[in-house]
């Protein structure tokens, strides 16, 4: 009997075999078939990844839809108590910064920024101090990008800056927030 | 609405850690996954891939999407991974009701959203890979079985703020897919309207939306990359990076790292899959942030694409491909190229030969500013050529150069190549490269011929010169003949042309070379002479005196003698003997003078001369002299066998003197009669019957030297009929009796019997 069941077992186990292997044979040739889009990587080539996502990408997937859904319940929840707009003197603080650069030795000082908001209100005013030079100050509008924004600016020319360290300080402003950063430049 | 793209430190991107260590300790799997490999912070993704709009069809496309959802639980009958029953019954609760349309089946305006993204990638020039991963990204939309209305509603995540809810102008699947597209593409092409927050060059990143967590200064490389903070301006932390999928700590953010692990997971390489990119006009190199023209295909070849290549150029607008800049140094590919960790090269044939020394690069003729920096991925395309650059190279024929100071000097004799101990010539270059290295001076021993396609070249102590012909070389001293190709001897550094073996130098000193020797040349200005310098030594010969040839040389054709811009054949060699005092005339080696005209040949005076039309004539010092009849012929005593038919052409070649005189002929003072080949002395008291010196014409002695002398009296008769007659105050006066002849002094030995011709000559006087 334990002959048999062996048996009956080998057979299963080859019967498995089998199938896996005409599975992945199927599997081969559907991917050999679609695939005919691949791209040399520094001598690596790689196609396109046509079998089911792993559990980690499906985990990491699941993870952002269920951000998505908590976000938006209490984004809803939080504007159902929103007061409310705030008067001018209590505007919403945003994050602004600086992103680039830290130092300059080109003939174009393009200063760079972020803002912790998605809006195209409002004003961002760059001033520029150094100890015994002129303070400089420009204005620009604000753009949204994807989930924050920036100041549609700033480009000055080098040769109107002295060498060394100056301070930038860029503030944003519109009706209901504000906010402001500041970050030391050298001038190469 | 609050982002899933950096919202609650959500395992897609977020900021909140609360909620993201929940999630592991629901998935512990996740925190035990592989690191994430090759993730650069400050190059993400290189521009090409990035825009990169062809690298997948629709049909790729859609295919790849059914991939991710092998099956759709549209009416979320499965248990929810989030607990709370079904999947209906979650979202019922949290107001998203089946069905559930995965996105492989979601349409909107009848557009799959297959399409849609296709769409969306050629419109803007993004790689439709780069959308796919996004929507994944940001909403897990690719791998979810059964997706929420609100998850097509931002799919990009586009327009959702950190700290507000999403913008409603955004919503829906083609919306947020243009938008984010659109963002993307106005970033490639520099649009100067859109300030992009971060650029390339160092930036200031926060590592999450916790701002308390710090900054870190990244070097973007890319405006890929760029883009890319942009839409999600956190840096993954190093504990991000450890957890492949998983949590990393508190502040850790997931965005840029998930986009990353996904297209790698996916697609392959973010950096370095792409490097070549088209707007349909050319084609150009990308690498570093710049791009390069390839002006030929044989500069493609020798980066070492192939044709198979060419299908994988990332084809764009002419706006993206306007938008990348050129090297401020080099608009064009370069041989050389240079990265940060493995130095700098020169590229040929697609194989790198490293350059040891600046010293080296610059003998190569290239400047610093050639050196064009590339990325990693760019610099291990290359093969690694078996040996470093050194100065001495070949090219695809093996033939040999050494490099020195910008020049490539080709090395002609195998002999001359063993001078150098440390030459090593394995390494051969392509044309594109060897073009951008300029000919030098050949180098070569003694005197070498070089045969080029039609061109024909000498080399002389360094010096390149070009011939007419190989036998140019050969009287310039040529120790033999190389045929080589026509690029290794480009124009440039000819210093001048030979086209004769006649040299004038810069002291108006000419000669006459063959080979070995230099002959002294004198008058002979008709000759076409090569002005050459002295010290180029093209005539570093032997030198033979004029005295001793006397302008006079033996080839195998015959002696020859140089006058007046020709060669004249010398016909006897008396006139060698007389010319050279007895010395043999120089024999020429080479045919130095087969260039040379022939002129008319040298024959001896008293030499006859006949062409069909130029009758017969007698040479007299060099010049013809003209035989009017037979009788005169006859009376010169010629022999018919002595003439020589020259043709006309000969003859209308030798110069002409007068014609031959009559048969009262006289030379140095002395007078004659000439007939049947006796010359008959008139001696001067017999010169005044003859009618005196004036009826005797000149003529060279040499042209009657030869004939038997005989005395003349004034008794002659006549072949015709045996009258006797006198001659008397030039004239024949015949004599009609005998006694008259006896009177007058005759004798039967004092009758001399002219020819017909000659007793003619005297004009008949009255009869005695």
């Amino acid at each position: 009997m334990k002959i048999n069941r062996r048996t009956g077992t080998k057979k299963k186990i080859i019967i498995a075999a089998t199938l896996v292997i005409a599975v992945s044979a199927g599997a081969f040739y559907y991917v050999w078939k679609t695939d005919n889009v691949g791209v040399q990587s520094g001598g690596e080539t790689k196609g396109i990844d046509y079998s089911s996502p792993t559990d980690d990408q499906i985990r990491t997937g699941e993870e952002a839809k269920k951000a998505t859904v908590d976000a938006d319940a209490k984004q809803s929840s939080s504007s159902n108590r929103a007061p409310s707009p705030a008067p001018d003197q209590q505007k919403k603080q945003v994050t602004v910064t600086i992103t680039s650069p830290d130092t300059e030795s080109g003939a174009t000082l393009s200063i760079r920024t972020d803002i912790n908001t998605l809006t195209n209100s409002g004003t961002c005013t760059l001033t520029l101090t150094k100890p015994g030079s002129q303070t400089i100050t420009k204005t620009a509008d604000v753009q949204a990008f994807a989930s924050s924004s920036t100041c549609k600016g700033f480009d000055l020319p080098t040769s109107g800056l002295e060498r060394g360290t100056w301070t930038a300080t860029i503030t944003f402003d519109n009706t209901t927030l504000n906010g402001s950063t500041t970050k030391t430049i050298t001038i190469q | 609405m609050v982002k899933s793209r950096h919202i609650i430190t959500n395992l897609a991107s977020g900021s909140l850690p609360f909620i993201a260590t929940c999630l592991v300790a629901m998935n512990p799997i996740i925190a035990h996954a592989s690191p994430v490999v090759g993730f650069d912070a400050g190059n993400i993704m290189d521009d090409l891939t990035f825009i990169n709009s062809d690298s997948m069809s629709l049909g790729q496309i859609q295919a790849f999407l059914n991939s991710k959802v092998p099956v759709c639980d549209t009416n979320g009958t499965q248990t929810s991974e989030f607990g709370g029953g079904t999947r209906a019954q979650w979202g019922t609760a949290h107001g998203y009701s089946p069905p559930y349309t995965c996105l492989k089946d979601y349409t909107e305006n009848s557009l799959s959203s297959a399409q849609i993204i296709y769409n969306a990638a050629h419109q803007y020039s993004i790689n439709p890979e780069v959308l796919i991963v996004l929507l994944q990204k940001e909403q897990g939309l690719v791998t979810d079985t059964w997706p929420l209305s609100i998850q097509y509603r931002s799919a990009t995540g586009y327009g959702c703020p950190d700290t507000a809810p999403c913008d409603s102008q955004y919503y829906g699947l083609t919306n947020q897919i243009n938008q984010a597209a659109n963002m993307f593409h106005q970033i490639m092409i520099a649009n100067p309207n859109w300030y992009s927050p971060y650029i390339v060059g160092n930036n200031t990143i926060y590592w999450s939306p916790n701002h308390a967590c710090g900054t870190s200064t990244v070097n973007i490389q890319s405006r890929a990359t760029a883009a890319l903070y942009d839409y999600t301006p956190y840096r993954p932390n190093q504990a991000a990076l450890n957890a492949g999928y998983g949590t990393g700590d508190s502040c850790s953010s997931y965005g840029n790292r998930n986009f990353y692990q996904y297209f790698t997971d996916w697609f392959g390489a973010t950096v370095g899959a792409q490097d070549l990119i088209t707007d349909g006009i050319g084609i150009y190199y990308v690498s570093n942030g710049y791009k390069y023209y390839i002006p030929t295909m044989d500069d493609f070849y020798n980066y070492g694409y192939t044709p198979s290549d060419i299908p994988r150029i990332v084809r764009t607008s002419s706006a993206v491909v306007n938008s990348i800049p050129n090297n401020p140094n080099t608009s064009q590919i370069s041989p050389i190229v240079a990265s940060d960790s493995q130095g700098i090269f020169l590229i040929s044939n697609g194989n790198k030969y490293y350059i040891p020394t600046m010293d080296l690069l610059h003998a190569y003729g290239f400047q610093d500013s050639d050196i064009v920096q590339v990325t990693e991925p760019s610099i291990n395309r290359f093969r690694t050529a078996d040996k470093n650059l050194s100065s001495f190279i070949s090219d695809d024929t093996g033939f040999a150069y050494r490099i020195e100071s910008g020049e490539r000097h080709g090395i002609f004799q195998p002999w001359v190549l063993n001078q150098y101990p440390d030459a090593n010539t394995s390494n051969h270059l392509s044309w594109p490269t060897l073009n951008r290295i300029p000919i030098g001076v050949p180098i070569t021993g003694g005197k070498l011929t070089l045969v080029s396609g039609n061109n024909t070249y000498l080399a002389v102590n360094g010096k390149w010169f070009s011939i007419s012909d190989l036998s140019i070389g050969t009287c310039s001293g040529s120790e033999g003949v190389v045929t080589i190709n026509s690029n290794q001897t480009r124009a440039g550094t000819s210093v001048s042309t030979i086209d004769s073996c006649f040299v004038i130098d810069e002291n108006n000193n000419k000669f006459l070379l063959d080979g070995s020797l230099e002959y002294a040349i004198q008058d002979n200005d008709e000759i076409q002479y090569s002005s050459i310098n002295s010290t180029d030594g093209i005539n570093n010969m032997t030198s033979v005196p004029y005295r001793t040839h006397k302008n006079i040389f033996a080839t195998k054709d015959g002696i020859f003698e140089l006058q007046n811009g020709t060669a004249r054949h010398i016909m006897y060699m008396g006139y060698v003997q007389n010319a050279l005092g007895g010395g043999s005339p120089a024999l020429l080696n080479i045919d130095s003078i087969s260039k040379l005209s022939k002129g008319a040949n040298i024959y001896a005076t008293g030499s006859l001369l006949a062409g069909p039309t130029g009758g017969i004539n007698l040479v007299v010092n060099d010049e013809l002299s003209y035989i009017s009849s037979m009788d005169q012929f006859n009376t010169f005593g010629f022999n018919l066998k002595q003439v020589v038919n020259v043709g006309d052409g000969e003859l209308n070649k030798q110069a002409r003197g007068s014609a031959l005189p009559g048969p009262r002929v006289s030379c140095q003072g002395l007078y004659y009669v000439i007939s049947n080949g006796t010359k008959y002395l008139v001696s001067d008291p017999l010169l005044a019957a003859f009618g005196g010196s004036g009826n005797f014409a000149a003529v060279d002695c040499s042209v009657i030297a030869t004939l038997p002398s005989a005395n003349m009296t004034r008794f002659v008769t006549s072949p015709n009929n045996g009258n006797i007659y006198y001659i008397d105050n030039g004239t024949s006066r015949h004599i009609l009796a005998w006694p008259t002849f006896l009177d007058l002094g005759g004798t039967v030995n004092s009758v001399i019997a002219l020819s017909k011709y000659t007793l003619d000559s005297f004009p008949a006087g009255s009869d005695i």
